[in-house]
């Protein structure tokens, strides 16, 4: 690509001189994604009497110091809420510092989901965490693989390349 | 599209197919062997048309969903047809719509090979390879930098007569309930859509863009290295696209694939002063990164959209196993509260402020506040121009400025896009009273400025944030070579001075002043001082001088 001819006020460093290290280049030259405004976890613990009856904690931290969250609890298919948490809207958060919000929920043989959504008032921002319960614990996605990946292969013209099946339509 | 048959560019494509490809012993496989000569026997016309499973993205907190994948046009993929003896029949690339055209070897078996690279067939720019598998010692002239090329293979059934219909699927290799098997090939070809929408996008401002090499590495090993995000590494030109099953398949994300090619574009087709770093909604962040990270996450909804109608895709969101998150920029984000220093949450430090007035200036939805329906063009023009060439740090600002420079002067929409997000009165440099740089006289006074600590988290991440470095333009009162000197209380304090449009920073000599030696030309001379990457938050005082030194440095000379 042919760039504009730039004509900038350089500045033209002479380190000879300088009482000053030139840094061979920034430790961090990457651009990345935007990160999760919350990180939330979850623990389920089933009640010793009733193993369909569990309980479940979350645990909710920002990253940024926030004046308001308000927190939704949206059971999936084999869960019934049983004791939502009182208050939906967490409050002022600081940053890095966890909150935690209990429910009870009754878990169907199959397992079932649990979905917790967080928003913020003003804001189009919204953050899910989903609870796998019960017999859903284990996630199918997590499953290892049957197989093994397409290792590299070197072409006899020497590119170096990973073949994946084409699927015939 | 225009089907190339093996006859006279054979030479040529011999030649580069040397280049493209790493044609060394030490690549492993059958390295050492002879590339084989081109097929220049009688051939067939081959057409059919290939396409990749997509799997698709509802709002959260359904986040992607296995259960009604879609097919995908591949388009403007390399593609080529391989004789049984894996001499190279024909090349092309496929069209808009994923339809081929090729020439086969008559009366024999040939495989159809659909590359995950873009551009030329012979000397493509982009190419999507796997993040994690190297060649540790590839020839210089390998573009892959010894990667492994995504492809996908098909046979082709022996024909004496011209070929139709021989269409091609990328499997997602994921099963409607979220099953993963061992290979997922449509991944590569996830990412390479992506960036043929954002080489659209580009081309509908500048038809005759060219595009440097891009290196898509699709990174599906949780090994540890490059795992934490994904992200675009300018040393390297490259893409890394986390596609961890069971954890976050970022391939599927479009705006994800978009908002990491648009460092790429910053990279290349304009400028950025970016300090790098983790970032996120509600960070009150430096001006350069803002304005990078803002500007990345508004041309994806760009990208995803459609440069003639002016309508794009404004929702981002993020898919992960557990669920994700997302964020729409036709909306008004951060209205509510304050955040450190009693500040509002929109301002010229918020990513999300930055996309919501990008992406206004590029939509024509008449949304409420926007009143603009520029499109792309004269975002381009602006990237390609006043922001490349302003002698200050890269922001909001600056961007403003240069499409003012576009446009023709101000607007009121533009400046009520602005004054929503609480960012007025403004020239390049924020100049107004409270504005941004610290303003002093390169004279030989001594003035006094403050790192600030808006954050204190014991993040090494808080050297990107709001206020970590202070901006300093030093009007000159003379010419030729002036000194910086700065000193920390204590002396020991952790600082770095950065240059506009400079990769390198300086650090002092252990317990020492700062002091650097530059050349300014023009006007002004324009740095920074700030909190060293990767110590935490901290106020750190210091003063600054800038004076002009009686004669210029020479080079030292041997002995």
């Amino acid at each position: 690509m042919r760039r504009p001819l730039i004509v900038l006020p350089i500045l033209i460093a002479a380190v000879v001189g300088c009482s000053a290290d030139p840094s061979p280049s920034r430790p961090d030259d990457r651009g990345i994604k935007p990160s999760a405004p919350f990180t939330i976890n979850h623990e389920s613990i089933p009640a010793a009497d009733d193993p369909q009856r569990h309980a479940v904690t979350l645990t909710i931290t920002s990253a940024a110091a926030l004046p308001s969250a308000l927190l939704a609890i949206a059971p999936g298919p084999g869960v019934a809420v049983v004791d939502p948490p009182p208050p939906t809207d967490l409050g002022a958060l600081e940053a890095g510092v966890a909150k935690q919000v209990a429910v009870v929920v009754r878990v169907g043989d199959a397992g079932g989901t649990l979905t917790a959504t967080i928003s913020r008032p003003g804001s189009s921002v919204r953050q899910s965490h989903l609870v796998r319960l019960g017999a859903a614990a284990a996630p199918v996605v997590d499953a290892a693989p049957p197989g093994e990946a397409p290792r590299p292969v070197v072409t006899p013209d020497g590119e170096r390349v990973i073949i994946h099946q084409g699927t015939p339509r | 599209m225009t089907p190339f048959r093996y006859g006279v560019c054979a030479a040529i494509a011999v030649a580069l197919a040397a280049l493209v490809g790493c044609n060394d012993a030490t690549g492993g496989g059958s390295g050492g062997s002879a590339v084989p000569a081109p097929y220049t026997g009688p051939t067939v016309q081959v057409t059919g048309r290939v396409t990749y499973t997509r799997v698709p993205s509802l709002p959260l907190p359904t986040g992607l969903d296995y259960g009604n994948q879609v097919e995908m046009p591949i388009r403007g993929a390399v593609v080529e047809i391989r004789d049984a003896s894996n001499r190279l029949v024909s090349y092309g690339n496929t069209d808009a719509s994923g339809n081929y055209t090729l020439r086969a070897a008559q009366n024999q078996g040939n495989t159809l090979r659909v590359k995950a690279a873009l551009g030329s067939p012979l000397s493509p720019n982009t190419y999507v390879v796997d993040a994690d598998i190297a060649d540790p010692n590839p020839p210089a002239s390998d573009p892959l930098r010894g990667k492994a090329l995504f492809v996908l293979d098909s046979p082709l059934t022996v024909v004496a007569a011209d070929l139709t219909g021989q269409d091609v699927n990328a499997a997602s290799g994921i099963s409607s309930t979220g099953v993963f098997s061992a290979s997922r090939p449509s991944g590569p070809f996830a990412i390479l859509d992506v960036i043929y929408r954002a080489q659209a996008l580009i081309r509908s401002a500048d038809p005759g863009a060219s595009f440097p090499m891009l290196l898509a590495n699709w990174d599906t090993d949780l090994d540890g290295t490059d795992d934490a995000s994904s992200f675009y590494r300018r040393s390297e030109s490259a893409l890394y696209i986390r596609g961890f099953e069971g954890v976050d398949l970022d391939e599927f994300d479009t705006h994800i694939v978009a908002h990491e090619w648009g460092h790429y574009f910053e990279h290349h087709f304009s400028r950025t002063d970016s300090l790098g770093g983790s970032h996120g909604d509600g960070d009150f962040l430096d001006d350069s990164i803002a304005f990078g990270e803002g500007f990345a996450t508004g041309l994806a909804g760009m990208i995803m959209g459609d440069p003639v109608t002016h309508v794009g895709d404004p929702l981002y969101v993020e898919n992960t196993a557990t669920g994700g998150f997302s964020f729409d920029m036709e909306l008004d984000d951060d209205t509510v509260g304050t955040g450190p220093g009693g500040r509002p949450y929109e301002g010229y430090w918020s990513e999300n402020s930055v996309s919501e007035i990008l992406y206004d200036i590029f939509d024509s939805a008449a949304d409420a506040g926007d009143t603009v329906d520029l499109g792309f063009t004269p975002i381009y023009q602006a990237m390609r121009g006043g922001e490349i060439s302003t002698p200050y740090f890269t922001s909001i600002f600056t961007f403003l400025n240069a499409l003012e420079q576009v446009i023709g002067g101000r607007q009121a929409g533009i400046d009520a896009l602005a004054a929503g997000e609480n960012i007025g009165a403004r020239d390049d440099h924020e100049l107004t009273p409270g504005g941004r740089y610290l303003n002093i006289l390169a004279n030989g006074t001594t003035y006094a400025g403050t790192i600030q600590a808006t954050y204190a988290n014991g993040d090494a991440a808080d050297f990107n944030k709001l206020f970590a470095r202070v901006m300093i333009r030093a009007g000159l009162t003379a010419s030729g070579r002036h000194r910086i000197t700065v000193t920390p209380d204590p002396i020991t304090a952790p600082i770095e001075l950065r240059l506009p449009n400079v990769a390198q920073k300086w650090l002092p000599l252990p317990g020492e002043p700062l002091i650097y030696d530059a050349f300014p030309m023009g006007n002004d001379l324009i740095f920074s001082v700030g909190l060293e990457a990767g110590f935490t938050g901290r106020t750190i005082p210091f003063t600054v001088t800038v004076e002009p030194m009686a004669s210029p440095i020479m080079p030292e000379g041997p002995g």
